[in-house]
């Protein structure tokens, strides 16, 4: 696994929406992504609290772009998932279906 | 609005950089969300703002949980590395280091504006621990809001709270469908103890109800019971604590003990807390309350009357409820409840209603003060960010937005505002131990206010406001500022230097100043004007004092009227023999009331006149006294003579009446020699003397008639002593005489009449001193502020001056030049602050005695003196003016 820390459920959500977001991504486009399809309201407030600790981490590189008047001058920042981020959400998948396989007839049962 | 683009409003943008931290990221999470706005606010801008501030939230709460996440780890937020490359993305912990680096940099200044504020939150945070303690705090029982006390009223005499009857309670008891419990309490005063050592205690006889009633249960023993009630029960009673602890060291075996009360033994079955007894009573025992005889005439009112509202039921319906069953007694028992009604109040208003006025009055003085505090604090700090103003540019010029200025200029203000409330803090702990040494006695619950939780949150809170109305201003201003004027000119800003607004802020503190000042004086001349009243007797050299004839060795007469009563009459003649044998002492009379204890009043007929009608019957005090009383007091006597020795028992009944009475009942006749019928007995007036203030200074005087003591005698007698030289020395010999007279009887309330006297002032005196002293600190922040405010402005115009005194110009026209612009501001200030005071004096009304709310003298006084201060706060700045050397100025560039 890369890294000691697993993903946390949120950091996972959110860097499954950076990639989506595809080239480009931003806040705006991933807050988008989030609250699309993710199905969950999402706060503005968590996400880039949440970007910031995965850049931290290592799990996403950043980019400035060309400030712009319409942001008071403020460049947006892109956003890619990185190596060891791809490797991290590979982790978490491979242990969440580990722990799927073999209980969906229980899980039927309960709808 | 014209803005070349769409941004979200300030205070939103602001409220989501305020914690944000260090960083790109941290801007560019602002910079998407300003981008967003933008693109909504074309289809809608009042819904996009409202969208923009929820987000503007999340953020700031998401920022402020990572801050306080890392500060709780001991590590500075992401992105503190980036400081060096961005030198305007500090945080909130660099914000305040650099604060008070700049702070210490200018102690002086620093110093100046903690104190002010100290001064201010201090008295705030002092007045909000009384006035939480003594009017806020719920009452110390179980469901507070629902207990009421329930009095009877009189429309016909338009008296209120007055004790019910025995049977009127037992009928609203049984009739009434509010209350859940109801229970009845009477007073009396005992003697506790045997011959040794016997102490005066207050107690209370209560119905078994009181306890579960007010939701108090023993600490020890038990309460009482219906059994206890029962006629011929044995005679029980409960301790509260705080005797327990004073006269039984606190033993737990007191139950069970059996103890002398008035000299029959009666057996304490249990212990109460203190708070049984409700605040502004004074009982320390409490026993069973069996109804004697005459307590069951429905015409003897004797009980207050608590009660628990049945849930759901409120005062109104109580009201009603009440209301009606006092309304069918009317009219079932017509010669004995005609006129009588009820008044349910809660207990709270009752008990602590009475100290409302002045201490919302001082409270508003106080966060009056606050606001001075502020203004003055603000002052400071405008003056200082005029020789800030080249830091403030260079820290602009390297990239600092507004926002940025504005945080730290606030960020300064909230450490000296945090640093001014902990000063303010300790300050309030004395000041609380001072109003609680000056406060009435009678002020419920005044002797457990402390500086606690509750008045240190109030405390932080008053701290952060007084920062943010002190702060803003300066900060909005030091923000506003364009760094090339200040670097361009030299540092000296024409225009920029803030003089408006610290004219405005000085202007605010002048007419405080005369708001508070024009409060103090009107309570001065209302305590002058009271200490001015004769209250009809010579306090000066006079000793009073108390004990009470009650048990086995002297039971009262059966019947009404009690015409003598061998027992007290044998007891006063020993007593007074003895104390008149003793040096010091030049005479000694009994009363059944002192000279400043109103009594009671009962109805009176002149003889030979057509009867009044029922209810229109005059009242007039009913005041047993013993011969040599008005000699003794020195009440002098207009007409006839005074009561002798030969007016006892079996002697003609006889009365003297007071001034008042006779203006009242004989207009321009002489009452000597007519007769009047009072209490079932007819009496012939001997004498005539002038009013005594019974009724308290206050009040005007009311009529009275002086009954001989030995023909009405009565089971609680005061002792007044005259004596030579101060009243108190003669304590001893009084107790050795009553110790040699009857060993059983303890004294109480012994005073001198002077101190008696005081101590009824002794709330005005409270109001006033703490008035006054806000009225004094008001004054000197407003002389510092204008002295400030001329100074500066004197500074401001140096070379003006130094041109005028090149030319020619006279000192004195220099002088009159700085004073006129000082006094100009004073004179509109003080016209505003008088129009706010004559707006306000009514609030005052009822704390004055013999004075307007609207004194022309008190405000024109007041004014004077404000001017007065203005004009000597001005006078000095303007003679350091004329001695400008015009030389030296103009080379000033």
């Amino acid at each position: 696994m890369a890294g000691a820390l697993p993903l946390g459920e949120f950091e996972q959500l959110v860097l499954l929406a950076v990639l989506r977001a595809g080239e480009g991504a931003y806040g705006t486009r991933i807050l988008q992504e989030l609250r699309s399809s993710g199905g969950r309201r999402v706060s503005r407030g968590a996400l880039y609290v949440t970007l910031a600790r995965l850049e931290e981490k290592g799990l996403l590189h950043s980019r400035g772009g060309e400030p712009s008047h319409a942001r008071g001058g403020r460049p947006r920042r892109y956003l890619k998932v990185s190596a060891p981020g791809l490797r991290a959400l590979q982790a978490s998948r491979a242990t969440l279906l580990r722990l799927w396989a073999g209980l969906e007839a229980a899980l039927g049962k309960a709808e | 609005m014209t803005s070349p683009r769409r941004r979200p409003p300030a205070a939103a943008r602001l409220l989501a950089a305020l914690f944000r931290p260090d960083g790109n990221a941290a801007q560019a999470a602002i910079g998407d969300l300003e981008e967003e706005y933008a693109e909504r606010a074309d289809h809608g801008r009042f819904r996009a703002a409202a969208w923009c501030w929820a987000e503007a939230a999340s953020l700031a709460r998401a920022f402020a949980a990572e801050r306080v996440r890392h500060w709780r780890r001991g590590r500075t937020p992401a992105g503190r590395v980036s400081r060096t490359g961005d030198p305007t993305m500090t945080t909130l912990w660099d914000d305040l280091r650099l604060a008070f680096r700049s702070l210490r940099r200018q102690p002086g200044f620093a110093a100046g504006v903690v104190v002010t504020l100290a001064l201010g939150i201090g008295g705030n945070v002092a007045l909000f621990s009384v006035v939480d303690g003594v009017l806020l705090k719920p009452l110390p029982y179980a469901d507070p809001d629902r207990l009421v006390i329930v009095w009877e009223n009189d429309r016909i005499r338009g008296t209120d709270r007055e004790p019910a009857s025995a049977p009127d309670y037992l009928d609203l008891l049984a009739q009434s469908r509010s209350f859940e419990t109801m229970a009845a309490r009477t007073g009396q005063n005992r003697t506790l103890g045997t011959t040794a050592d016997p102490v005066h205690v207050s107690s209370a006889r209560v119905s078994a109800t009181y306890f579960p009633l007010l939701g108090v249960r023993a600490v020890l023993g038990r309460t009482f019971d219906a059994a206890d009630e029962q006629p011929g029960a044995d005679h029980v009673l409960v301790l509260t604590v705080g005797l327990w602890r004073d006269r039984f060291a606190a033993e737990p075996t007191v139950v069970g003990r059996s103890v002398m009360l008035d000299g029959t033994p009666a057996t304490v079955v249990g212990v109460v807390p203190d708070r049984s007894t409700v605040p502004g009573l004074r009982e320390q025992v409490f026993e069973p309350l069996v109804f004697t005889p005459d307590e069951q005439e429905r015409d003897i009112h004797n009980f207050r009357v608590f009660a628990r509202l049945l849930p759901g039921a409120t005062v109104a319906t109580a009201q009603a409820d009440a209301s009606a069953i006092m309304a069918r007694l009317e009219k079932a028992y017509p010669d004995m409840n005609e006129g009588r009604g009820a008044w349910v109040r809660p207990l709270a208003d009752e008990v602590l209603g009475g100290a409302r006025p002045a201490l919302v009055l001082l409270f508003g003085a106080v966060a009056l003060l606050l606001l001075m505090a502020c203004a003055s604090a603000a002052n400071l700090v405008l003056a200082r960010g005029i020789s800030r103003q080249r830091e403030l540019a260079v820290r602009t010029s390297l990239g600092a937005g507004p926002l940025r200025v504005f945080r730290l200029l606030l960020t300064e203000s909230l450490l000296l505002a945090v640093l001014g409330g902990a000063l303010g803090t300790l300050l309030a702990g004395g000041a609380v131990a001072l109003v609680r040494a000056l406060g009435p006695e009678d002020l419920a619950r005044l002797q457990q206010c402390t500086v606690d939780g509750r008045a240190l949150l109030f405390a932080l809170l008053a701290s952060l406001a007084a920062a943010l109305v002190f702060g803003a201003l300066p900060a909005l201003r030091g923000a506003r500022h364009s760094p090339a004027a200040s670097l361009k000119e030299g540092g000296r800003v024409a225009g920029g230097s803030g003089l408006r607004a610290r004219r405005f802020l000085v202007a605010f503190e002048l007419a405080a100043a005369v708001v508070l000042v024009a409060g103090a004086g009107l309570l001065v001349r209302s305590f002058e004007n009271l200490r001015r009243v004769d209250p009809g007797y010579d306090p000066k050299n006079l000793l009073l004092a108390h004990l009470s004839l009650t048990g086995p060795s002297y039971p009262f007469p059966k019947g009404w009227p009690v015409l003598e009563w061998p027992a007290y009459t044998a007891f006063a003649d020993a007593l007074r023999e003895r104390l008149l044998a003793q040096p010091g002492i030049l005479g000694v009379a009994f009363a059944h009331q002192g000279p400043a204890d109103p009594g009671w009043v009962t109805g009176v007929t002149v003889e030979g006149r057509p009867p009044v009608p029922e209810g229109e019957m005059p009242e007039a005090s009913y005041r047993p006294v013993s011969p040599g009383y008005f000699r003794t007091l020195g009440v002098p006597i207009r007409r006839g003579r005074e009561f002798a020795r030969f007016d006892g028992p079996g002697a003609p009944l006889v009365a003297v009446v007071n001034e008042a009475f006779a203006a009242r009942l004989f207009p321009g006749e002489d009452p000597i020699g007519r007769r009047i019928r009072v209490a079932r007995a007819s009496r012939e007036i001997v004498g005539l003397v002038r009013d005594e203030r019974f009724e308290g200074i206050e009040a005007g005087p009311a009529p009275a008639m002086y009954l001989p003591i030995d023909q009405n005698p009565q089971p609680s007698v005061t002792v007044a002593i005259r004596t030579v030289s101060d009243p108190l020395a003669v304590v001893p010999a009084l107790r050795a005489a009553l110790r040699a007279t009857d060993p059983t009887r303890a004294l109480f309330e012994v005073d001198s009449a002077e101190q008696a006297l005081e101590g009824s002032l002794r709330q005005r005196r409270f109001v006033l001193v703490l008035l006054g002293g806000f009225a004094a600190v008001a004054l000197l922040l407003a002389a510092v502020g204008t002295y400030g405010v001329v100074s500066f402005a004197v500074g401001e115009r140096t070379r003006e001056v130094g041109v005028r005194l090149a030319l020619g110009a006279p000192p004195a026209h220099v002088f009159g030049l700085v004073v006129r612009q000082g006094m100009t501001l004073a004179a509109v200030a003080v016209g505003l602050g008088g129009l706010v005071a004559l707006a306000l004096g009514r609030v005052m009304e009822n704390l004055l005695f013999g004075v307007g709310a609207r004194d022309p003298l008190t405000l024109a006084t007041v004014a004077i003196g404000l001017l007065l201060t203005a004009f000597v706060a001005s006078a000095l700045p303007a003679l350091r003016a004329t001695r400008v050397d015009p030389v030296r100025a103009l080379r000033l560039e």
